[in-house]
């Protein structure tokens, strides 16, 4: 009896120093975060700086990569964490207490995103469930008459509220003049649950509208479940349970169905460290290096 | 003389390690409870038990002009105060942390005292209203301003300045609540025993007073004796793939389809049968015989005995079975995470989806930003009643004993 | 009186066939639950998804979890891993205090700490994740900050082994005082009269002694640890790839993954059903340990039979 235990806690003691010596204990090794892959977020940042494979696999990944499922989770794991590097969307990083990186020398502001000088730019887009799917007309009439509403100006100063970069902003007309056009969804009634999800940059904009939507349509009764710009498309499907699903980047060639989607807003992606972190800006070989496992330490970078 | 000297320090040594080890589950339960109250009592309040957790969103406007209005200034620390309207607001956060603006200050005489809804019914602005959307400002001229409140409240303040009326105004009142949670795991702990107390009874009478002592019966002893070793979540499997669908078809309601009490309440009537069943039958087996020796002596039936003299007997023990079962059901959250939903709501049916306290708990804890006071504060809750349910069955369990010394 | 007499017989007879009813209802829950995870669970592995099959070897080995690939083999030596060493971070303390309480302690003492250990017996394990993610992660978050080393935020393998330690110790503890409690006095009586000390008797004879019983508590907490959902996927990290040997690297259990996106996937997509999969594994690994660390308690309990 003894000599088994005493023979189990060595093998134990082995695999955990085994394991331990694995565990990078040197100061400046670079944790690298990254979103999991049905973030919209993760396929707009590798798309852009040229590691579309990344967007969806992870076989190329540097070893010891970190997955967060959302943003708040990259956002807390890279306050927790000297060494580590991820990415955010801009909508999120006035209060994430992170720092963000100029990408290529250019600031990432509203300004530098609409002109164009910002190159991490991506969209914010939404699709909805084929009409033809729908089971009931007022879920039609409530989904019309919320997309009206997120095109309005008050809906658009909302989103914009909520760090979305809008466009039209001025020339939307204000819902008080287009609500009568959808009166029906207005009415009083029994409550509709109408189910959102997608990308987790869009949480924040998407509830901030449904919020102020439910105070218009009494009927109204939104649900929120957000994983992954991957499930815009996967959950308006004819079987999938979504109503509306937001996604963070530009939708693929079969993920366009006419009439079915089009951009709530403009967005940018922000390279980000922990603000102890003295590193200002990074470049596209740099960042590409890194989540490829080239460059794993931070002193290597400020060559 | 050497080798008891030996004894003495390896004894000590021993001695010592014990003592320490012992006071390790001590330390633990300490910090559990210093960790839970401290965090939770910020919040606890009897205005959180009876609040609603979803917020309340509002879109309301002024109905009055404010020209020539003017108020007094109620000069409260950190607020800013709006002359032409006559309310305070100050910078602030949300209960889950989040920064918002915070109405803290409304004069009686206030326009916002009169306002309207969308629909255009009174829907006055009330103190503590949080502001975390936009707003419009409307002047004299006809010209609006939009207000956002990512501006800050100064800015509130200062674009109303001169306005005479507002309109959009995004406000809500803030959830946060748990009163939900409360009566869905009220309604849950009555409908699981509603179903399962009759049936682990009428079960454990079967085992112990009816049936034949041979194999058959020692095969049902164990297949439900084995329901005590599967793991919750096995439960919840089980809850998600054949009680959702059989309550969904029961009801003839496809909204069910994602979970509703029912279907959780029959989940956990699975899991508390083994412990309703086996304190019913150590119950029974307490019971002198020559109780029900002496019934059947004067003629009674087994029916009768068994109902008119073994049940009432046992039911201390059956209403420990009771206890016991509430107290599982209460800290129960992975079956009911896929029986149930995690969706909180506030108005609670039995068809419908909301979350138990605990399965409330995983739900803060698991969003962007785990709200770790608020979880606390439902662990405060869980943790008192608890401790009364375990309490009441020491004390039901003495006195039961007792009576058969 | 006949008449009376037979309607008593019929009453009975109706009354013994519903309580048989129910009683075989009871009994039958069991197969109702191992029937439809296993038929849930099996069809992946025969049904086509979307034309995607999972092929039932690379489900079981491999080391990647994530869509489209399912592999659950490195999940399984991470969760036979992490509950061995909360075994053996709570088995001596457990035993250390359920003998002080037996043994040592005086009255007072031992009651306040067997109220203790039952106050944290029923501690619901949501609450336990609750204080695991809130407190013990920060813990080891700042320990590791200490030495340089980097941690997800805290989330790791060391804060799950101790979140599960936590919650097993009162079962074995408990299960471990009763047994104590139930050795012979003789055994102690004679140890002592042949001139042992007396914390030699307790830890030569009475600990011994006890082995069985404590080894069944060991067995339970075993088995808790195993099943464990919430608390575990709250502190656990919920790594996508390779099984997890050091103590502050993520890591995921069987139940963590099975819990984790469970909001997010469709009913009856490949998504939903692998869980099932995964549960019916979970099922098997308990069934087979349970099998093992019974057949060791056998021959432990022979061994003190003969002696």
């Amino acid at each position: 009896m003894k000599k088994s235990i005493v023979s189990i806690l060595v093998l134990v003691l082995g695999f955990i120093l085994v394991g331990c010596n694995n565990n990078e204990t040197e100061e400046q090794k670079i944790t690298v975060y990254t979103r999991d892959t049905t973030s919209g977020t993760r396929g707009a940042f590798f798309d852009i700086i040229g590691l579309s494979e990344l967007g969806s696999s992870n076989e190329k990944l540097v070893e010891g990569f970190v997955e967060a499922p959302n943003n708040g989770e990259m956002m807390a794991s890279i306050r927790n964490d000297k060494n580590g590097i991820g990415y955010i969307s801009l909508s999120g990083l006035a209060s994430s207490n992170l720092k963000g990186l100029s990408f290529n020398n250019v600031e990432a502001s509203e300004t530098n995103v609409l002109s164009g000088d910002y190159e991490l730019k991506r969209p914010f887009m939404y699709i909805r469930k084929a009409e033809a799917d729908l089971q009931t007309l007022i879920e039609k009439q409530l989904v019309d008459a919320f997309i009206a509403f997120m095109n309005s100006k008050d809906g658009k100063e909302i989103i914009a509220n909520n760090d979305g970069i809008v466009e039209g902003l001025n020339s939307a007309p204000t819902w008080d003049n287009i609500k009568d056009d959808h009166a029906e969804a207005l009415a009083t009634g029994a409550a509709v649950e109408i189910h959102f999800g997608g990308s987790t940059s869009v949480e924040k904009i998407g509830r901030a509208l449904s919020e102020a939507f439910s105070s218009l349509a009494p009927r109204f009764k939104p649900m929120h479940s957000h994983s992954g710009s991957g499930a815009a498309y996967s959950g308006t499907r004819s079987d999938g349970n979504l109503h509306l699903g937001f996604a963070s980047r530009e939708l693929k060639e079969e993920e366009k169905v006419t009439g079915n989607y089009d951009r709530v807003a403009w967005d940018a992606v922000v390279i980000v460290v922990n603000k102890e972190n003295e590193l200002t800006n990074i470049t596209t070989s740099q960042i590409k290096d890194i989540y490829l496992g080239e460059l794993k330490n931070w002193n290597d970078l400020n060559s | 003389m050497r080798k008891v000297k030996k004894r003495q320090v390896i004894d000590l040594s021993l001695k010592i390690i014990t003592y320490l080890a012992s006071f390790i589950s001590v330390i633990i339960l300490g910090a559990i409870l210093i960790f839970v109250f401290s965090n939770g009592s910020k919040l606890l309040s009897f205005k959180i038990l009876t609040t609603d957790y979803n917020s309340k969103p509002y879109r309301l406007k002024t109905t009055k002009d404010v020209e020539g209005l003017s108020f007094t200034n109620p000069n409260i620390t950190d607020a800013y105060f709006s002359e032409d309207f006559g309310f305070a607001v100050k910078d602030d956060y949300t209960l889950e942390g989040t920064e918002t603006i915070r109405f803290v200050y409304i004069d009686e005489n206030s326009p916002l005292k009169t306002s309207v809804n969308e629909q255009g019914d009174n829907e006055p602005f009330k103190v503590d209203f949080i502001f975390d959307s936009t707003m419009r400002a409307v002047y004299k001229d006809g010209s609006t301003t939009t207000i956002f409140s990512k501006d800050g409240a100064k800015n509130v303040v200062d674009t109303l300045n001169g306005a005479i009326k507002i309109e959009a105004a995004n406000v809500k009142f803030e959830g946060g609540g748990i009163r939900g949670s409360i009566i869905t795991t009220l309604y849950l702990i009555g409908l699981t025993l509603l179903i399962g107390l009759p049936f682990g009874v009428l079960t454990a009478l079967y085992l112990h007073e009816i049936a034949p002592q041979n194999k058959i019966t020692n095969l049902l002893r164990s297949f439900i004796d084995m329901l005590t070793g599967i793991p919750s979540i096995i439960f919840g499997l089980m809850g998600a793939a054949f009680f959702i669908p059989f309550t969904s078809l029961l009801f003839n309601n496809p909204d069910m389809k994602r979970g509703s009490v029912i279907a959780g309440a029959l989940t956990l009537v699975v899991i508390i049968l083994p412990v309703v069943i086996k304190a019913t039958e150590s119950a029974l087996s307490v019971v002198p015989k020559s109780y029900k020796e002496g019934s059947l002596a004067l003629g009674a039936t087994k029916t009768q005995t068994t109902f008119k003299i073994m049940l009432p007997n046992a039911l201390p023990g059956i209403l420990s079975g009771a206890i016991l079962s509430i107290g599982r059901i209460i800290g129960e959250s992975a079956a009911l995470i896929f029986a149930m939903g995690t969706f909180i709501g506030d108005n609670i049916t039995i068809t419908g989806r909301s979350t138990s306290l605990a399965v409330h708990i995983w739900s803060v804890m698991g969003g962007e930003i785990p709200n770790i006071n608020l979880a606390s504060t439902i662990a405060i809750v869980i943790l008192i009643v608890v401790l009364i349910l375990n309490i009441s069955v020491k004390l039901i369990t003495n006195s039961f004993m007792k009576k058969y010394k | 009186m006949e008449k009376i007499k037979l309607r008593n017989k019929r009453a009975d007879k109706i009354v013994k066939n519903i309580l048989l009813v129910t009683a075989v209802l009871s009994a039958v829950f069991i197969v109702i639950i191992i029937g439809i995870v296993a038929i849930r669970g099996l069809r992946p592995f025969f049904l086509s998804y979307d034309g995607a099959t999972v092929n039932f070897f690379k489900f079981i080995t491999g080391t990647k979890y994530y869509a489209p690939e399912y592999r659950i083999g490195y999940i399984i030596v991470n969760t036979i891993y992490v509950v061995l060493l909360a075994i053996l971070l709570s088995a001596p303390i457990s035993v250390l205090t359920a003998l002080f309480v037996a043994k040592m302690a005086p009255k007072f003492l031992s009651n306040f700490l067997t109220t203790t250990i039952e106050v944290l017996a029923s501690i619901p394990s949501i609450i336990f994740g609750m204080f695991g993610k809130g407190y013990v992660v920060i813990l080891v978050r700042n320990f590791a900050d200490k030495f340089g080393i980097v941690t997800a935020g805290g989330q790791s393998t060391i804060a799950t082994v101790i979140v599960l330690a936590m919650m097993i110790m009162p079962t074995i503890t408990m299960l471990s005082i009763t047994a104590i409690k139930s050795v012979p006095e003789d055994m102690e009586h004679g140890s002592l009269a042949l001139g042992a000390s007396s914390t030699q008797t307790m830890f030569s004879i009475s600990l011994n002694a006890a082995k069985p019983g404590i080894f069944a508590g060991i067995i339970l907490g075993v088995g808790r640890a195993l099943g464990e959902a919430t608390a575990v996927t709250m502190v656990a990290g919920g790594r996508g790839s390779g099984p997890t040997f050091g103590l502050f690297g993520t890591t995921r259990t069987l139940t963590s993954t099975i819990l984790t996106g469970i909001n997010e996937a469709n009913l009856g997509s490949l998504e939903y059903d692998i869980r099932f999969s995964i549960g019916l594994v979970l099922i098997v690994v308990i069934l087979v340990v349970n099998l093992i660390l019974n057949g060791v308690k056998k021959r432990l309990g022979k061994y003190y039979e003969k002696s």
